[in-house]
């Protein structure tokens, strides 16, 4: 069970003695709908999820200048990979840095008035009512729940001595507020577990960390306070209490934050960060390029999933996209020069039907000076179709494949063909390069070409047994075939529960592929079904006191080690 | 000519198509990418264009002028202790040269109380351009591309043998000419080049080409040249509209003589004005479009241009305003002052580099492009 004790050496390992957390029980100040038994799951928020959470608890203006610890994908998530992660040294001193800043903007002079919600009697000297109301209303909002009684108070402590020392109340409100970011109950989204009344020897999660779980989900953003409310009431252990939560979140334009989020994760967007190409070879190719590629295929997908509420697997048949006059030079369309944004639908018959042939899936997966069929292939069966293709092994000869200069293979498919037949290879690339070929019309920078070294590009193949001649049939095919849908179905929930689909969950898992398919393949929907699901927040048994605290305590050293027992379940 | 009128021009000659449907009207536009004045290399040594040697560095004829005006060499050598520092008005050399004329006027603005430094010149046969009075006099070039006899190009033999003008081996810019291009294209509107080639790009034909400025600048790419593809709104504004009648033969497009007028830039040559100017264009293997355009223009600007930047042109790239001035003034070609007979246009030719893009006319919506037809 973690404990305040627990957060406390947390709060020591990581630097921030001086918050001077009270060692006590759980005890919120407001009261809680049941006792909590506090299964932890730690969640480092990533750095989207920080960013919102500032937004909504300061407005948008706040500036964060800082960077993000890199996340670990497991299980072909991020979000999986969100638990087992640990703050190092370098991202502590990060977040630190960012927190001073975020803490003098939200007190300084022209915030105050409409950031906090009170004046103190003296400016000069602390004030312990007007620190607990601003304290109070902003610790709820970043830790996902109220703080207990001698959580505020040590932070009005802070507050008053800081304030003294500086003869400034604000001086002294931003000390407590910097201590608050940097503490592990901003910094991990940490879940608690309670006994399920109405199934004995079950565990739930409690009513904040439902919240929270729920609003991680369908928004990417901390729960708001209409949702923090219906966790205090206890609203949301009901079914008809959660059903009216979840309808107005996926009814929300929140929702496409959400959607954006999750495919961010799902479709390995943190890779764009380190995405460049050969300047000499694709001099149109730069990081606004990168940038504006990914945010093509995110408003694709939201506009699609979320606005349009169209089906699924059209993501891959699809002429519609938005297109930035950037982009527009590297997919060589005319464009509104002033327009910024602007819907675009690529005519009949053009190759770039479908997210498979936008610049985000093509460039992404390629090396910087050349295009790959390989990465391509293992790209749309991993992401997409939730298939594992095997690592390479070490001894490989890519001699071959690497010298795209060598005549005697003018094409990919040539070089391929030949490394291919190395039999060690072969099974592998089986797999792979022929759905990769398919998408040979686009070079490393996605840029469109019909031929190599003045050979023309075959891009006819097979899918699992299905024929395509060209990209633009690759996504028919894909857009047909069983796994697309289901995989998506699979992570997902995984994406919402922060970890694999266990072996006890595949029979509902497998429900909700039905009803994915039976209710036309519309995301809101099968994510309004994972969030009503009762699984969703089910945990296990927690485990035993002390080696949990002990777990926590290491996440947040400098160990870059994943933490995998913090989350541990039965 | 309007955008209107433009664009109208384009859809008469994708409308004659209509008559004959083996020749296509094509129309390709372009964004220029350098534009820098065309100053041929012609080798080192004997086959130098510049046999004489160049020009001096601005120290040297500093120092050379700051003495003819009496100024003592110790003095002289004090103030360019520290040559050329950061260029600001605080150096001390600076106040000097500026005035270093007749020792008290701006010599920028009054450059005739300096005497004519006589300036090196080009002396080579070859300079690229055009022939545009229709003689062959004996100050003309012949072209080294062309073989075309009688090129007026007289701004590069004026300007030719300064360090920082002289021409560099293809695909080189005189680097002078280059780093203000490079500067400017960064601040000012973009330039289009539209062809419209009556029987298409791949038969000879009549061609009409569009010399207009864009509503929006460049954009660079990756490698700091333009970015390719990009998309432009013509500006509606008449002073940025020129048109050329001309054809396609074998691959170059030349035009008949016509007035070229473009807003440059706010800051330093705030127009180009050409009189019978000419354009030689061809469309490369990659899609992008090379050529010259040539005419005459009024000197003075020319002088100006560099005078407005006074000493950080002279020291930055040693040329000496009011040897330049002196120049240009013998050199001139073209369009005497009916009262003092001196020439006030020089024949010049600039090199012309641009890469494929989209126009976009007035109020014109934006149709999409197959990609795999669009080039």
């Amino acid at each position: 069970m973690i404990t305040r004790t627990g957060l406390r050496l947390a709060a020591l390992a990581v630097g921030v003695a001086a918050v001077s957390l009270t060692a006590v029980a759980a005890d919120y100040a407001a009261s809680s709908p049941a006792p909590a038994t506090r299964e932890p799951v730690a969640v480092r928020l990533n750095g989207t999820q920080y960013r919102q959470i500032i937004a909504d608890v300061f407005g948008p203006t706040i500036e964060i200048g800082g960077r993000f610890e890199p996340g670990l994908r497991k299980d072909g998530l991020l979000a999986v990979g969100s638990g087992l992660v640990t703050v190092t040294t370098t991202g502590l001193g990060e977040y630190d840095k960012m927190a001073r800043s975020i803490a003098a903007q939200v007190t300084t002079e022209p915030q105050r008035s409409a950031l906090i919600p009170c004046t103190p009697k003296d400016a000069k000297k602390a004030d312990a009512a007007c620190a607990k109301e601003f304290l109070g209303e902003v610790g709820k909002l970043l830790y996902r729940r109220p703080l207990s009684r001698e959580e505020l108070k040590a932070q009005i402590d802070v507050a008053g001595e800081s304030a003294a020392t500086n003869k400034d109340f604000y001086a002294g409100l931003g000390t407590s507020l910097w201590t608050m970011l940097i503490s592990p109950e901003f910094l991990f989204r940490q879940e608690f577990a309670e006994a399920d009344p109405a199934n004995k020897g079950a565990y739930r999660l409690d009513s904040y960390s439902r919240a929270a779980r729920l609003s991680f989900f369908l928004w990417n953003a901390a729960p708001d306070p209409e949702l923090l409310a219906a966790a205090e009431k206890g609203e949301l252990n009901k079914p008809e209490g959660l059903q009216r939560q979840v309808d107005r979140m996926v009814a929300s334009p929140r929702l496409e934050g959400g959607v954006r989020a999750y495919f961010t994760d799902m479709l390995g967007y943190d890779k764009f960060e380190g995405l460049a190409k050969d300047v000499v070879i694709f001099p149109k190719f730069n990081f606004k390029v990168a940038a504006e590629a990914e945010e093509q295929t995110l408003r694709t997908i939201a506009d699609h999933l979320v606005t349009q509420r169209a089906d699924y697997r059209a993501l891959f048949t699809t002429p519609k996209t938005f297109i930035s006059p950037m982009l527009a030079s590297i997919y060589s369309v005319p464009v509104d020069p002033d327009g910024g944004w602007q819907p675009f639908e690529f005519p009949k018959g053009d190759p770039r039907t479908g997210i498979l042939a936008h610049i985000s899936f093509t460039a992404l997966h390629s090396h910087p000076g050349r295009s790959s069929p390989t990465l391509r292939g293992k790209a749309l069966r991993e992401l997409l179709l939730c298939q594992k293709v095997p690592d390479p092994p070490g001894n490989v000869d890519f001699t071959l494949i690497e010298d795209a200069e060598n005549p005697k293979f003018k094409t990919a498919r040539e070089r391929l063909k030949a490394h291919a037949s190395e039999a060690m290879c072969a099974g592998c690339h089986k797999i792979m390069d022929p759905i990769g070929l398919a998408l040979e019309h686009f070079d490393s920078s996605g840029g469109y070409r019909t031929s190599e070294h003045g050979a023309s590009i075959d891009t006819t193949g097979e899918l699992d047994g299905q024929k395509f001649a060209d990209a633009a049939d690759l996504g028919r095919v894909v857009s047909n075939h069983p796994a697309a849908p289901s995989c998506l179905v699979t992570r997902m929930y995984s994406y919402g529960v922060g970890r694999a689909v266990e072996r006890s969950e595949r029979e509902m898992v497998a429900e909700l592929q039905k009803s994915f398919a039976a209710e036309g393949y519309r995301v809101p929907d099968l994510m309004r079904h994972i969030a009503l699901s009762d699984q969703f927040y089910r945990v296990a048994k927690p485990s035993a006191d002390k080696p949990v605290d002990d777990k926590l305590k290491s996440k947040t050293e400098a160990s870059a080690q994943p933490a995998t027992s913090v989350a541990a379940r039965e | 000519m309007s955008v209107k009128s433009c664009l109208s021009v384009m859809a008469l000659a994708s409308a004659a198509l209509a008559f004959n449907p083996a020749q296509a009207a094509e129309s390709r536009s372009f964004v220029v990418n350098w534009f820098t004045d065309a100053n041929y290399y012609a080798g080192e040594g004997a086959k130098s264009e510049c046999p004489d040697g160049l020009n001096p560095s601005a120290i040297d004829f500093y120092r050379r002028d700051l003495l003819r005006i009496g100024i003592p060499k110790e003095k002289i050598e004090e103030a360019l202790k520290d040559f050329p520092g950061e260029g600001g008005l605080t150096q001390p050399w600076v106040p000097m040269v500026m005035t270093r004329g007749n020792g008290k006027d701006n010599v920028y603005q009054f450059p005739e109380t300096a005497p004519d430094p006589m300036l090196k010149t080009v002396k080579g046969k070859h300079g690229l351009g055009f022939n545009l009075d229709g003689r062959k006099d004996k100050n003309d070039f012949v072209d080294p591309i062309t073989g075309e006899e009688g090129v007026d190009n007289q701004l590069y033999r004026a300007m030719g043998c300064i360090r920082s003008y002289r021409g560099l081996p293809p695909p080189g810019h005189p680097s002078q000419p280059e780093i203000h291009w490079d500067v400017l294209r960064n601040v000012m509107n973009a330039w289009i080049v539209t062809v419209t080639a009556e029987n298409g790009f791949q038969q000879d034909g009549p061609v009409i080409v569009h010399f207009n400025r864009a509503l929006q600048p460049i954009t660079r790419a990756a490698s700091g040249n333009v970015q390719p593809d990009m998309s432009y709104r013509l500006d509606p504004d008449p002073r940025t509209h020129n048109e050329f009648k001309g054809k396609l033969k074998e691959g170059m497009i030349t035009t008949e003589a016509s007035k070229f007028t473009m807003k440059f830039d706010e800051y330093i040559i705030h127009e180009m004005d050409f009189d019978k100017a000419k354009m030689r264009l061809e469309v490369k293997p990659d899609g992008s479009l090379e050529g010259y355009i040539g005419g005459y223009q009024p000197w003075y600007t020319i002088y100006y241009g560099i005078a407005r930047v006074a000493h950080i042109a002279e020291y930055a790239a040693s040329v000496d305003a009011p040897g330049v001035y002196y120049a240009l003034k013998k050199l001139a070609d073209a369009d005497p002052d009916p009262a003092t007979g001196q020439n006030r246009a020089i024949s010049t030719t600039w090199h012309i580099e641009a890469v494929r893009a989209f126009t976009v006319g007035e109020n014109q919506s934006v149709q999409a492009t197959p990609s795999a037809q669009a080039r």
